[in-house]
């Protein structure tokens, strides 16, 4: 018999019960459905973590005051602040890497009648290289703005639109909190991340935010971009070492500032969304296994209702590998039929998902053709005791059969 | 001088074991030479089906040689018995056995699909065995769109388009009225009367009637065989 006569007559076997047939895969569609919408979907929040930790700026550490770990009551410990002298420390020291001090304050913004509640980053001209973020229109804050301490400032892309309703800021003179301060320049969106949405900021040099708003030379926190990826451990060395020695701490005692690796916390949430990934893979495709066990009971029940017809079969000269083909074939084409459905199911179930989410839809080929080639595994391994129960079944009885 | 087709030689048949043993054939002994239309008779029980399956190669004695075409079908595996049936056996049954909501030149197909036979020849051997039971114009018809001896017709068809030696009927017009029953009858002594040896089982004196020579059948052993006339009377 030919394998093609085979197929045409599984085919035609299922499509001679549609109902039931479509009801058997449902199953299957169901199983295949989860596994890749789970899996692509983990996979979609895994880049949108990297992309958004890499957005905060690339091979970058975050040293801040305090040992970072939470102390009694929950409260962070927080440590004495850093001073201007210390960024400036760290810029002639750590070669391999460039300096931005932070410092920051809550100012509202007025511009003709419009108030805006701002957050204020105050910083140097590194900030921008550190974070890549880039200036739209207009020039950033530079070097001798900070050492002159000018009223000047960078806005957000949020704050450009929100104050300004589409005037052009440049060179307009914008209200932060008492001072008057000159735009000079608008960045480009950059998105909202992990609490932190730069585009509703405005940024003007550390001096200015330190004598107007703050009052001190304290300085909030310090990113540290190093050149490169390799250079990351020696710098997070020496920036160690360096601060152990300016904030005077003995041998043997606890740092009283902490660095934050964002590429080690990636790595790490990269790994936690792809164990979570797994997880939810390996939970969909159990329904994948029942959808197998519904298979099997179905292909159960038609041998026995069609044992007559195996009985004429066998009785006109189909060998027993014919049969056994045949209701092989016959849960092979359910389950596949089941797997293309299910694959274009969980597609577009992640494709709903992911634009809900904000998400970015990403297919991965290997998931598809693994979660389709599961499900014909399942057709084989779940069809091979009802056709091999068929192809078993003597002549004489099946013909006799009731 | 005609050609032997088969032959039983001292066939035993037993069923089960120990206290449920049953003899369903003991020691029977007959030959159906080319040509013949013989008609297996004999009460329920009587061994008439077990002889029957023996003749078909559906099933091998207990004891004895069956040989068709002068092989023994106790010395071939069950795919060899399988291959011999497609080759030289044609099979019809009492309930017709046609395959549900597949039309009557696909159940015809069938035998010749497992053959190997390719799609064009296939289809068109089919409508030619069709043809020969006057249903050429119902081909594309399902079973449930045909009568009962239409569908026996189809189921007849089905047997011929391999060109069989032999046609096994197994009680072909238990299922029908008396004119689609004579219709049917007809149509197998015709198909007898163009060389096709048939072996029927019927427990209706009018229907075996019809054959050239009857076998009755008696608590597994053979009680009569002779011409119609000489047995039925």
């Amino acid at each position: 018999m030919k394998t093609l006569d085979t197929l045409k007559m599984a085919t035609s076997a299922i499509a001679r019960n549609k109902a039931r047939s479509l009801l058997t895969t449902l199953g299957i569609i169901i199983g295949v459905a989860s596994v890749i919408a789970m899996v692509h979907l983990g996979q979609a929040a895994t880049v949108s973590v990297t992309q958004r930790i890499s957005s905060m700026g690339s091979n970058l550490l975050i040293l801040q005051p305090g040992t970072g770990e939470r102390g009694p009551g929950g409260k962070r410990s927080s440590g004495k602040p850093f001073q201007t002298r210390d960024y400036l420390a760290l810029e002639d020291e750590l070669l391999d890497a460039a300096v931005a001090p932070v410092a920051a304050s809550s100012q509202t913004l007025v511009w003709s009648g419009t108030n805006y509640p701002g957050s204020i980053i105050g910083t140097t001209e590194t900030y921008f290289e550190v974070r890549n973020w880039e200036v739209t229109s207009g020039r950033a804050i530079d070097r001798e703005d900070v050492v002159e301490s000018n009223t000047v400032c960078a806005v957000g892309a949020t704050v450009a639109k929100e104050v300004f309703a589409g005037a052009d800021p440049i060179g307009e003179l914008l209200r932060v909190g008492r001072t008057s301060c000159q735009v000079v320049g608008v960045m480009a969106p950059k998105g909202a991340s992990f609490g932190e949405d730069l585009d509703a900021s405005i940024v003007m040099p550390i001096s200015v935010v330190q004598q107007r708003f703050l009052g001190t030379q304290d300085v909030r926190q310090i990113y540290i971009s190093a050149h490169d990826k390799s250079a990351i451990p020696s710098v997070t060395r020496d920036l160690t070492a360096l601060m152990r020695e300016r904030r005077g701490i003995q041998r043997g005692a606890q740092d009283d500032f902490n660095i934050r690796d964002m590429q080690e916390i990636a790595e790490t949430l990269e790994g936690t969304t792809r164990t979570l990934t797994m997880l939810l893979g390996a939970i969909a495709a159990v329904s994948l296994l029942v959808g197998g066990i519904g298979i099997m009971n179905i292909m159960l029940v038609s041998v026995s209702e069609r044992t007559r017809e195996i009985g004429v079969r066998l009785a006109i000269g189909a060998l027993v590998r014919d049969v056994l083909a045949q209701f092989l074939a016959e849960a092979i084409a359910l389950s596949m039929f089941g797997g293309l459905v299910g694959v274009v199911l969980g597609v577009g179930a992640t494709w709903i998902t992911t634009t809900k989410m904000n998400l970015p839809f990403i297919l991965t080929p290997e998931v598809m053709l693994v979660g389709f080639g599961f499900s014909v595994l399942i057709g084989i391994v779940f069809g091979y005791v009802p056709a091999r129960k068929a192809a078993n079944l003597n002549p004489i009885e099946a013909l006799r059969y009731e | 001088m005609s050609d032997v087709i088969l032959s039983l030689d001292h066939i035993t048949k037993i069923y089960g074991s120990g206290e449920l043993r049953v003899t369903a054939l003991d020691d029977v002994e007959f030959e159906v030479t080319a040509g013949e239309f013989v008609a297996v008779m004999g009460p329920s029980g009587s061994g008439k089906s077990t002889c029957m399956n023996i003749i078909g190669c559906l099933d091998v004695p207990t004891h004895g040689a069956y040989r068709f075409c002068g092989v023994n079908t106790a010395e071939l595996s069950v795919d060899e018995l399988a291959m011999l049936r497609r080759r030289y056996l044609g099979f019809i049954f009492q309930s017709f056995n046609l395959i549900p909501r597949t039309s009557a030149v696909e159940n015809v197909e069938l035998p010749l699909i497992y053959m190997g036979v390719g799609k064009r020849e296939r289809r068109e051997r089919a409508i030619q065995a069709l043809r020969s039971v006057g249903l050429g114009e119902r081909a594309g018809h399902t079973p449930n769109e045909l009568s009962g001896g239409q569908q026996q017709r189809v189921a007849i068809a089905r047997a011929l388009v391999t060109q069989p030696t032999l046609l096994v009927a197994d009680e072909p017009t238990g299922n029908l009225d008396t004119r689609t029953t004579k219709e049917v009858i007809e149509l197998m002594k015709s198909l007898n009367a163009s060389g096709l040896t048939v072996v029927m089982v019927t427990h209706e004196p009018e229907v075996a009637q019809h054959a050239k020579r009857v076998v009755n059948f008696v608590d597994g052993r053979i009680a009569a065989d002779g011409t119609p006339a000489e047995v039925l009377s």
